[in-house]
């Protein structure tokens, strides 16, 4: 059943004390109002900048929300993160060069 | 008559000086002033008399509080209802207090709006709104210190919320208390994350009665609440434990400017030890225990903590103090009967003073039994040391604390025993590193027992978040003894015991993997060295 649903769906699910409370909550349902408790989206943020080493702004804290919200974090933190690798890739073979 | 007079105060002395932000409003003195009086006289205008109640359900924001003031300067009642709770909760406060209107946001009347009875309603933010806050205004009648200025529900032991009532007395109270102790003055900035249905409100409301500038959080994020305490140069806040630890969790704490904070006060639940150390650390700030109830007027003790003072001794280890009664609150320890107890033997907490409720809201009994010959009897067991330091032991009641918020055994068993199948049912707190504590649901089963969804579902539909069980664990039977009582000690000995159980496996596990690793590591050391 895990295949079928989004990457923040499953991530939401690690998170949420009562899982039952988000089985088909709509992707742009106010999770709030699913039933969830704000400290579970607190929980859920924590865990996202643990795992992308970053800060939430402000837009991306408004956004977890929502099902959707949750996904468009992770999409554009990962897209932020190949461009980071993307950048650093020829900055990093030039560095090596100049050392050689 | 506190509400007019503080603000009108303040009006006079600082008319330009920031008084209320939230992310959407920022209002001087000069202009809550006019927008509250403007209310009030609009309040009336619609019908409302003094002493009648008007009912204010929305996220913190500027008219929250521009509606408490407003109705403080009618006479009118207000009675804060916790936005998120859900329709059956509504309803019950509702019919205990019979609101003539009501004040919320447009979801929040879409999301429950009949819940909300007959009265009129009036969306916060609307046209309708902003023309009650920016008509005419008339000068009032200024009510007395005595008359009932709000009505705040709290969790009780029959199921179902009670509403302590408290006078501009009591508001009053609490701001003497804390301007002489706290210090709270016309220079303090505080970031107030906790709802304003919450009985920390008082405090809030004290700084504000101050002259300082008060900043709502709509709701708490450790993000925002870093953020909102460099822009303002928050001088104080208020965190219950669970948000403490939030704050210290996230990335943007490492390079937060915290440096303007003077005084983190703390409270709404225990403080766990180590979170206090750790805090103490971190912060840039001591940290200020505040020990209170909603039926007391709010803080009635409080103790600074400083890194390395006492209570911390040579180990680090801390004496779990609750601090000393604040001025204008007088505590002592007391038996049944109402006799003190000698120093340092244990007794229920008992506080006197103006800030004590006037009443529960039409519920006499609950009254008689809290309040006995002018003390009010926190519920709180504990005992007083020779300097008049406070230490907790106990409860006389089964409340349980989620990160801040009462929450009574009783109204989730409430619901759950309704539900099909269900033969007897009890609920605990079980310890919880981030919320304190959690409530867990012990449920004995007929024939064709409930799913957990199924149970968990009612909570949902009845219940505000924070009161759901987070586990239901079906037994045979309930522990009861030969009267019938429920034995909670029993399920919480074995939820106690199952967590050590766990624990201990947890740690026999780590063990394992690490003799393993140590295991490969010297094999293929030896490997590598042998070769």
């Amino acid at each position: 059943m895990s295949d079928h649903l989004t990457p923040g769906h499953r991530l939401l699910l690690e998170f949420v004390d009562l899982p039952q409370l988000i089985e088909g909550v709509p992707g742009d349902a106010d999770l709030i109002n699913a039933g969830l408790n704000s400290g579970d989206l607190i929980r859920l943020a924590l865990a996202l900048e643990e795992r992308t080493g970053t800060p939430l702004d402000d837009d991306e804290l408004g956004a977890l929300h929502t099902l959707d919200g949750i996904n468009q974090v992770l999409v554009s933190r990962e897209a932020a993160e190949l461009t980071d690798a993307a950048e650093t890739a020829p900055a990093a073979a030039t560095a090596s060069g100049e050392a050689r | 008559m506190w509400m007019a007079h503080f603000v009108k105060r303040n009006r006079l002395l600082r008319p330009d000086n920031l008084a209320l932000a939230d992310p959407n409003r920022r209002l001087t003195w000069r202009e809550f002033d006019e927008r509250t009086d403007a209310l009030a006289t609009a309040l009336l205008d619609r019908g409302v008399e003094k002493g009648q109640r008007i009912a204010v359900s929305a996220r913190s924001r500027v008219e929250v509080l521009e509606l408490y003031v407003a109705g403080g300067k009618a006479g009118v009642v207000v009675c804060p209802i916790n936005p998120s709770f859900p329709a059956p909760e509504v309803e019950h406060i509702v019919r205990n207090v019979e609101p003539v209107g009501v004040f919320s946001e447009q979801q929040i009347f879409d999301r429950l709006g009949d819940a909300f009875g007959d009265g009129w309603r009036i969306s916060i933010g609307s046209e309708r709104y902003e023309e009650m806050a920016t008509a005419k205004a008339r000068e009032l009648p200024l009510p007395r210190q005595d008359d009932i200025f709000a009505i705040l529900h709290t969790s009780a032991t029959t199921g179902h919320a009670k509403g302590v009532a408290v006078t501009h007395r009591s508001v009053s109270a609490c701001y003497t208390a804390m301007a002489a102790e706290v210090g709270f003055s016309a220079d303090d900035v505080m970031v107030n994350p906790c709802p304003l249905f919450h009985g920390s409100v008082v405090i809030g409301l004290a700084l504000f009665a101050a002259g300082g500038a008060l900043v709502l959080e709509p709701e708490f994020t450790p993000q925002r609440w870093l953020a909102d305490v460099a822009e303002f140069k928050a001088t104080k806040t208020f965190l219950v434990p669970s948000m403490a630890r939030f704050v210290l969790r996230t990335k943007a704490f490492a390079g937060a400017d915290l440096s303007s904070l003077k005084d983190i006060m703390f409270g709404g639940a225990p403080m766990p030890q180590e979170l206090l150390r750790e805090c103490l650390e971190k912060f840039p700030a001591p940290m200020r225990s505040i020990y209170g109830i909603t039926e007391g007027g709010g803080p009635i003790a409080t103790h600074l903590f400083r890194r390395g003072e006492w209570p911390f001794d040579a180990e680090g280890t801390v004496l779990p103090t609750a601090g000393r009664m604040l001025p204008g609150y007088h505590i002592e320890v007391q038996d049944d009967s109402g006799n003190a107890v000698p120093t340092g033997d244990v007794g229920e907490i008992c506080v006197r003073g103006d800030g004590m409720m006037l009443l529960y809201w039409r519920n006499t009994e609950a009254t008689a039994k809290t309040v006995r010959d002018g003390w009010l009897r926190t519920g709180d067991v504990g005992y007083a040391d020779e300097d008049g330091f406070l230490y907790l032991v106990d409860r006389r009641n089964d409340v349980l604390i989620r990160g801040g918020q009462n929450v009574y055994p009783a109204e989730i068993e409430r619901v759950l025993a309704t539900q099909p199948g269900v033969l007897d049912v009890a609920v605990v707190g079980a310890p919880n590193d981030e919320w304190g504590e959690v409530p867990v649901a012990f449920v004995a089963a007929g024939d064709e027992p409930p799913t957990v969804a199924a149970l968990i579902g009612a909570c949902a539909r009845e219940l505000a978040s924070y009161k759901r069980p987070t586990a239901v664990h079906f037994v045979d039977e309930i522990p009861r003894n030969g009267a019938g009582k429920l034995l909670r000690r029993v399920l919480r000995d074995r939820l106690a015991a199952e967590a050590k159980e766990a624990e201990a496996a947890k740690a026999d596990t780590a063990d394992a993997a690490q003799g393993e690793a140590a295991t490969a590591g010297a094999s293929g050391g030896a490997t590598g060295s042998g070769t």
